[in-house]
Parts: C-alpha cells; structure tokens; sequence
C-alpha cells in the first residue's frame, strides 16, 4: 500500500469540490485558484490543477473566457455554471456528511 | 560561456540558458505523450505553458534575464514531474500501465546507418539490427537494387521516432510511467553526457537539425541518398576489381602455360617485332590490372573505410609502372603498325620453251606433301618438311589470263609483300617460295607458297599472270577453280571458279568457251560469293554478289 498514492487518491476526491468553490463567489482565473489551492495544501503540484480545470469544462460545470492582462499573456478567468452550482451544493452537502461521518469515525 | 535560446511561451519572450532549453522541451514533450489521449489534452497542455510563462515572468528580473537549468528545474517541480501529473490525471491512464501497446514502426534515428529503417524494422521484427542490414544488403544484389527503392519509399513514409512515447512504442515496451521514468531519465543523462563532452556549436547545430523543416528533410534525403550511392557505387567498385584482377591473374597464369608449351618461334609469328611475347603479355597486364588495383582501394574508401589502404610509395611504385608500361606499349603498336607499311613484289618472268602446242592444260597440285601441318591462328598455317625444318604455308595464290601482246605466251609469278621499309618488303617477297611445273603443254601450279617463319605474319600473295596469244587454247582443271582471279574476261560471262573445268580459245581479248553448252543456267555459291548464270547462243545474263557487290551483266538481246 502507496501512502502517497492514498493521499493522492484522497485529494483528488475533493479537489473538484475545492476548485469549483473557489470560484463559486466570483471568476478566477486560473492562477488566482491555484494559490488559493496550495495556501490550503491542497495542491501538491501546480500540473494537477489544469487537467482537472479540463474534466469540469468537459462536464459543462465550469465555462472560460478570455480576458487581456497588463503583466503577460491573457488570461482564462473561470467561471462556475448552473450545472456546476447545483453539483457544487451536491458536492458539499455530501462532504459535511462525509466529514461529520469520517470524524466521529476515527474519534471513536 | 554558454549559448541562450529565445523561445515563446504564450506570447512572451524568453531567454533561456541551452541547457535548460532542453530540459524544459524535453519535459514539456512528456507532457504532451502524458496528455495526448485526454479529452481537451491540447487545452491543459496550454495552461501549463501558460503557467510556465507566468513561473518564468516571476522570476525574470530584467529584460535580457536568462533563465538557467536551475530556474527551470525550479518550475517543473512546481508544476509537477510528467510521472506526477499522468499518475494523478485519470484512471483510464492507470489501466495502461500493464498493457503493451502493439508495436509500430519507426525509423530508429539512433541505431542509423543511412535513414533508420533498417534500426527500425529491427525494431519491429524483435530482431539485432545487424540481420536486418545484412538481409538488406542480400537483397540489395539479388533485386538488382530493386530494394533501394523500397528503402526511400519506407524512409519517407515511416516517421521518425522523436518522443519517448514514439522510443517506446517502436520497442513494444509497456507504456507506464515507470517505463517513461525509465526512458526519461536516461535520456537526460545522455542530454547532459551530451552537453559535457560535445562541444556548443556541434550541439546546436544538432538542434538545428532536429527542426524538421521540409528543406532540411530534404538535405537529409540527398545527403543519405549520396551517401547510399557511395556504399552501392563502392561495392559494385570492389566486386568489379577483385573479378577484374582474379580474371588478369589467372589469364596470366594460363598465358605463362600457354607460352610454356608453344615454341618461342611460333609465338613470335604474331607479331613483326622481335619483341618477346611475354614482355607484350606483361605489358598488358600491368596496363589492365593497376587501375583495378586503384578502383579497389576506391571502393575501399567509399565503403567507409578511412584508413590509409595504400602507402605513397607503393601508389606512386605502381603509377610508375602503370606509365612505363603504356609508353612501352604505345611504342610497340607505332612499330608494329609501321610494320606492313611498304609493299613490294618480286616478279619472276617464267621461259616458255616450248610454245608448239595450242593448248596450255594448267593443273594443281595441291600441299599434299606437307602432312605434318598445324594451323594457329586463323589464316596461320605452319608445316614441317622431311628435315624436320619449319615454314608458314599460305594458300593466297591466284591467277589471271589476259591476251598477250606478242605471239608467245608469258608466264610471269609475281611475289607481293610489304615490310616496314622497302628492304624489308623486298626480303620479305624473296623469301616467298612458290613452286610451279611446265612441261609441254602442261603447267602444274601449286595451291601454295611457303615461306620461312622469320618472315613472321604478312599479308602476303603470290599472283600468276598468264599471258595468252590470240588463236590459243587453254584448259583449267576443275580443282584449280579455287585460285582463279576475278576479272578474267571470257564470252560466257562466267566468274571465276566456273571457268575451270572447261576449254577456252583466247579471241579479240576474251576468252572463248569451246565446250561450254549453247543454253545453259545454274547457281553457283561459294566462300565468294553467290553467282547466277542463264545463257544460250544469243544472249546472257549473270547476277554476282562478292566482294564487289551486286552486279548484274546482260548481253544479246
């Protein structure tokens, strides 16, 4: 058993929760998310993020546009779809029971 | 000193150290094998040079900022090694790990000898590369180079194998990430062994050459071709000399027998010099077989081998030889040219004692008593007499009957036969011995004449004049036919051997036929020549085709 991969497994499981809820409030584009990801250590490398941005693009649960930027190349800002919030609230009532569950579980 | 490659990445501009240029193509091409199979792969592949940009503008400090391999390394592990990021990506990627994808064919541009599709096919075979060049080059000469073209067309159509996914594939090896990790890791190594020990300018000219522009495909295409027709020209060099020189050797071998067994005397009948024909024999050989010997090194040399074949001092010992031998021989052929360059005859005026009788009868007698002959060359014939002493025979005899200007019939042999000088000529007709018999109203000719073997090859002829007054007879044996001249004027229009055989009256300049039919035709064909012959009192027609091409003769009506 690969604890790092575990670990992976299980960041990888609420990743898509995390990504859509930091664009829930406002668009971000996409280095803004990866800061707010890694400030919470949820990111381990920075590479992982883009694929997963992808995938929920593909699921229509986010949409991007481009928009100019002073410093560098234009960015894509992200943000979150009406199939994404309603998946998003589907995300997060299933974490607080999963959290509230797995907690009680390993403090027993 | 180090060089610095611009690049862009997402519209910005980048300096970056030669190195870390490599390390990051090389990482950003295990991206794109990791992310290839995935929906929108394209759309993550840019984010991530998006990102890189952004990493890389963090860090550039001025405008003219390099970025060194340190920095680089930095980014990729900020943004996660490909292991990483295929290791998280998907599931589906997993499910690969263990599965061996069917082996394709690639050109192996690292186990190339011209284009890589020997390397490649080896590849895919599952077979050294060695067996597969080797069974190329079988090929090769049984198709007549028939496979060369099979070559270009698979060079052309079978793509290089640039990526590490490409490597793989064209090995079967199982595409996991241990295998890519593997792959990655050795190839960096040699990347950096490459960057220790080659020197910069060769290396960038090899990442020039890595830009596949068509033009460059091009360049390449020409420079494997000529280098193929070098291998091919140098082979067919090589099979053609050895055969050459083997054939030179062993004809040498057999001329030395050959030269061995035939007395010298007889040998130097081919030629007018008293030059040895050995020396000839050798001149010859050193003239033929030294280029063959230079055509060899040559064929040596385009085979790849560039090491000194052949020291100075020997090329220069056989260029010498090689010269020395031509100018022997060039001088041999001007004198043996010169040789039959006069000609002269010696006449001989034969006493005709006894003109009483009306009719000349003219027999033959043939060479019967040389029994011993042995014939040479084509026209060569030699004999021995009784004393066991050597002659070259000939059978160049003719004669030719016209009116004699007085009443007594003349008889004249005339020897012809050439010589580089007028003495030499002259000696030369002496030396022909021709033997005639006139008794009464008979004269026996030979068939032939001999002449001593000094005398060596010549064309040389005896030539009878008969001279016959008007209102005489005279009679040729059927077997003298052969050595009858041609324009011997007679009424019947005959030609030459059909005179013989009959009885013929000298009148106003010709020859009248006195037994010959009133009406007769035939064919005749010979060694001659063909001659068709229809006549009768009246008239006649003749057809001759000879030497002196078609001629038809009518006469009467």
């Amino acid at each position: 058993m690969n604890i790092e991969n575990t670990k992976a497994q299980m960041r990888k499981g609420i990743l898509e929760l995390c990504i859509l809820s930091t664009i829930d409030k406002k668009p971000k584009y996409s280095s803004e998310i990866l800061n707010r990801l890694k400030e919470s250590k949820l990111l381990v490398v920075e590479g992982t993020l883009y694929p997963l941005l992808t995938r929920l693009k593909n699921a229509e649960l986010l949409e991007y546009r481009w928009e100019e930027s002073n410093a560098g190349p234009p960015r894509k800002y992200f943000t979150i779809t009406k199939e994404g919030k309603s998946f998003l609230k589907e995300l997060n009532s299933s974490w607080s029971d999963l959290s509230i569950a797995v907690t009680t579980l390993i403090k027993k | 000193m180090n060089k610095t490659i611009d690049i862009h990445l997402a519209q910005t501009l980048f300096s970056l150290d030669e190195q870390a240029y490599i390390i990051l193509k090389k990482y950003l091409e295990k991206l794109e094998f990791v992310f290839i199979k995935t929906e929108g792969g394209k759309d993550i592949l840019e984010d991530i040079e998006v990102r890189i940009s952004e990493l890389f503008s963090e860090i550039k400090t001025g405008e003219r900022y390099v970025i060194s391999v340190n920095e680089v390394e930095q980014v990729i592990e900020t943004l996660g090694s490909p292991e990483d990021l295929a290791g998280e990506e998907s599931e589906t990627y997993e499910a690969k790990s263990n599965y061996t994808e069917p082996k394709k064919l690639f050109r192996d541009t690292d186990d190339r000898f011209i284009g890589g599709v020997a390397g490649g096919l080896s590849h895919y075979v599952g077979v050294d590369s060695i067996w597969v060049r080797l069974i190329l080059l079988i090929l090769f000469f049984s198709s007549i180079g028939g496979v060369v073209l099979v070559y270009i067309l698979l060079w052309i159509i079978v793509p290089e194998a640039t990526t590490t996914a490409d490597k793989l594939k064209m090995k079967g090896e199982p595409v996991n990430v241990s295998n890519i990790k593997k792959k990655i890791k050795e190839e960096l190594d040699q990347v950096s062994n490459t960057v220790k020990e080659v020197d910069y300018e060769n290396l960038g000219n090899q990442l020039k050459k890595k830009s596949k522009s068509f033009s460059d495909f091009l360049l390449q295409l020409m420079k494997g071709l000529f280098k193929l027709a070098g291998l091919f020209i140098g082979i067919i060099f090589l099979v053609i000399s050895s055969i050459s020189l083997l054939g030179l050797f062993i004809g040498t071998i057999l001329g030395s027998v050959f030269t061995a067994i035939i007395p010298n005397e007889l040998l130097q009948l081919g030629v007018s010099m008293d030059l040895p024909v050995i020396f000839i024999g050798l001149f010859i050989f050193l003239i033929a077989g030294i280029p063959f010997v230079f055509l060899f090194t040559l064929g040596l040399h385009l085979l790849g081998n560039s090491g000194q074949i052949m020291g100075r001092t020997p090329k220069l010992l056989l260029l010498g030889l090689w010269v020395f031998a031509a100018i022997a021989l060039s001088i041999f052929g001007i004198i043996e040219s010169k040789a039959f360059a006069v000609t002269s005859k010696k006449s001989e005026l034969i006493e005709w004692e006894n003109n009483a009788a009306d009719t000349l009868k003219i027999y033959v007698n043939e060479h019967q008593k040389y029994s011993e002959t042995v014939t040479l060359f084509n026209d060569l014939t030699i004999v021995e007499n009784e004393l066991g002493e050597s002659y070259r025979l000939d059978n160049n005899v003719r004669l030719y009957i016209e009116k004699s200007k007085e009443d007594q019939p003349g008889l004249t042999i005339e020897k012809i036969a050439k010589g580089w000088s007028q003495k030499k000529a002259i000696k030369n007709a002496s030396e022909i011995t021709y033997v005639h018999d006139l008794f009464n109203d008979q004269l026996v000719l030979d068939n032939f004449w001999i002449s001593p073997i000094s005398s060596k090859t010549n064309p040389e002829k005896v030539v009878i004049n008969l001279a016959l007054p008007e209102g005489k007879y005279v009679f040729i044996d059927n077997d003298f036919g052969d050595y009858l001249a041609k324009k011997i004027k007679n009424d019947q229009g005959y030609y030459r051997k059909r005179i013989a055989g009959h009885l013929w009256k000298m009148e106003r300049g010709e020859l009248v036929c006195q037994d010959c039919e009133s009406t007769k035709g035939g064919l005749h064909i010979d060694e001659n020549g063909l001659e068709l012959n229809i006549s009768d009192d009246d008239s006649s027609l003749d057809i001759t085709i000879d030497d002196n091409g078609l001629q038809i003769k009518k006469s009467g009506d």
